[in-house]
């Protein structure tokens, strides 16, 4: 800080810094007015706030909005309503029927098989399914709402009474013992059928 | 996913038919449906009674280095269409330096993935059933 001395008007150093700064002149020159510190504005600017999201959660009504896009009848939704009677149920077999070039509607391939869990999750629910094709045990995870799903058809439902499913997910068909084998014959039945009702 | 010492079924008529897996020919990953191999035969067919005809001359023999291609795998692979895949064993056939198969005849199914390599459409042929 420097101070002036007024007896010989010379400037005198009274601090460890050895310079002058502009706010240390002007308290200086025009010591009686206030010193020329800064001063924040008058008026600070107080903006109004922004709206927020609409929702707080967008999920399940993004969730209805791809449902009604994708499933416009229900019935894919309805395979897997817990509380339909008629709904897909582990051990059921099934044939999946998906355009294979999508979005052309033209190419159709199938996959038959046992549904051996079904993984519930709104819109990217998936049938978990398994055949043996050529003696060899293939499985088969469709997201059951997607568009390239055209149609699942279920071709046998209930198993023989002394093989009572009790299970959610029978992963317990992956060995040997309890594998159930190719649903070929069903699916062949199932077409014969369908041929006759024609 | 098969990495180094990973165990296949060979699925062609070559000779092999098992092979440990010592080399992946895919930068940084595990082998997958589609992915060629450099592969150690482990078990081969017996020959029988050996006759010196050319026919009966099987191919392979145990303890051949050769390159490979996975056709299944227990891994499940994910197509575009958010399906998922797997099959119960790990399968290969072997293949030349071109990707042509050494056997004549492949027996089982093999996965579809092969039909976006491009180059394996031979071995698509072959296959008894393509899923």
């Amino acid at each position: 800080m420097a101070a002036l001395c007024r007896s010989c008007m010379t400037l005198r150093l009274t601090s460890t810094r050895s310079y002058i700064t502009r706010s240390s002149l002007s308290r200086l020159t025009s010591p009686d007015k206030a010193p020329a510190r800064y001063t924040a504005p008058r008026e600070i600017p107080i903006h109004a706030a922004l709206p927020g999201p609409p929702e707080k959660n967008p999920m399940p009504s993004l969730t209805q909005r791809l449902m009604d896009r994708y499933d416009v009848s229900g019935e894919k939704a309805a395979l897997v309503r817990r509380d339909n009677p008629d709904r897909i149920r582990p051990g059921h077999v099934v044939s999946v029927f998906t355009y294979t070039n999508y979005p052309s509607k033209a190419g159709v391939s199938v996959f038959s098989g046992y549904v051996i869990g079904i993984r519930r999750a709104g819109l990217e629910t998936c049938l978990m399914l398994r055949n043996q094709l050529v003696k060899t045990g293939v499985e088969l995870r469709i997201p059951l709402f997607s568009p390239t799903v055209r149609e699942v058809r279920i071709i046998k439902r209930d198993p023989p009474s002394r093989r009572r499913i009790r299970r959610a997910k029978l992963f317990y068909f992956r060995k040997p013992e309890h594998d159930r084998g190719s649903v070929a014959g069903f699916v062949k039945a199932d077409e014969a059928a369908r041929q006759r009702k024609k | 996913m098969i990495g180094l010492k990973g165990r296949l079924n060979v699925i062609d008529n070559s000779g092999a038919t098992l092979v440990e897996c010592i080399q992946v020919l895919r930068a940084g990953s595990h082998a997958r449906i589609g992915d060629e191999i450099v592969c150690v035969v482990q078990r081969s067919r017996t020959v029988g009674v050996t006759q010196g005809n050319q026919q009966s001359q099987q191919k392979v023999k145990r303890g051949d280095v050769r390159h490979a291609l996975v056709v299944r795998t227990k891994k499940e692979v994910r197509r575009p269409d958010g399906r998922y895949i797997k099959f119960d064993d790990n399968a290969c056939v072997l293949i030349n330096n071109k990707g042509e198969p050494l056997g004549s005849r492949i027996l089982g199914i093999v996965g579809a993935e092969l039909r976006d390599k491009g180059k394996y459409s031979k071995i698509l042929t072959l296959a008894q059933r393509v899923v």
